[in-house]
């Protein structure tokens, strides 16, 4: 029994050619599977690549826009807004009647450095130190500058 | 059996290709993730300031409602008053 699993299989000499024309096909598949993947593949990359230049010149455009709106509202507009609910706050702990104003407000400016109602502690508004002089909200246009 | 030179030159290739795709894909998504949070930063600060503005003017219009001095006084010390503009000459 040994004998017969041990025996080399021996192939026919018809089958050679053939499992070679076999291999020969397999490779051609290959070789024309590796270059549709590269086709493929380099869509993808120049498309990528596009992309990111695209999204490089946009970040480009907006980065000093949105840098110069950031550094005008930390150093005029929010010392200026904070005085205000600052203000308005001390004003709403003599004159009871705005607090329904403030207490309508209060919930938009929850998630700001400061809160309008009294009902909150005993530092008012909650206002930072930094907070310092007004330097320039531009007013709502119902807003009548003074004169 | 020896490996074509085409197949080696196709899989360079399209590891090439895959690397850089993967790079081009990682830094677009680090830049539009940049622009987000810019445009997040600006679309809070428009919000705020909208949001003041509004509040300026509620307080404007309370105190044509209930005129005292003191809330004239918060007004004008913002440059704002509740009387109309002087007329045009």
């Amino acid at each position: 029994m040994d004998e017969i699993e041990n025996k080399p299989v021996s192939m026919p000499a018809t089958d050679t050619p053939d499992l070679r024309e076999q291999i020969e096909s397999l490779r051609h598949l290959i070789g024309s599977v590796l270059i549709l993947m590269v086709m493929v593949s380099g869509t993808l990359t120049i498309f990528l690549y596009r992309e990111m230049k695209t999204a490089s010149a946009n970040l480009d455009a907006f980065r000093p826009q949105a840098l110069n709106a950031m550094t005008i509202y930390q150093q005029q507009q929010k010392p200026l807004m904070i005085d205000f609910a600052k203000k308005i706050q001390l004003y709403g702990q003599t004159h009871p009647d705005i607090a329904p104003l403030l207490a309508k407000w209060d919930p938009v400016f929850t998630n700001w450095d400061w809160k309008l109602s009294n009902q909150t502690s005993a530092t008012p508004a909650g206002v930072p130190p930094t907070a310092t002089a007004p330097a320039g909200v531009a007013p709502h246009s119902n807003t009548t500058p003074k004169k | 059996m020896k490996n074509s030179p085409l197949i080696t030159i196709l899989l360079a290739l399209l590891a090439i290709s895959a690397l850089l795709s993967l790079y081009f894909c990682y830094t677009y998504v680090r830049k539009t993730g940049q622009i987000h949070a810019l445009q997040y930063q600006v679309t809070d600060i428009n919000r705020r300031t909208a949001g003041i503005n509004q509040l300026m003017n509620e307080v404007i219009e309370y105190s044509k409602h209930t005129p005292n001095r003191d809330i004239d006084r918060v007004l004008e010390s913002f440059g704002l008053t509740n009387k109309p503009p002087a007329a045009a000459k």
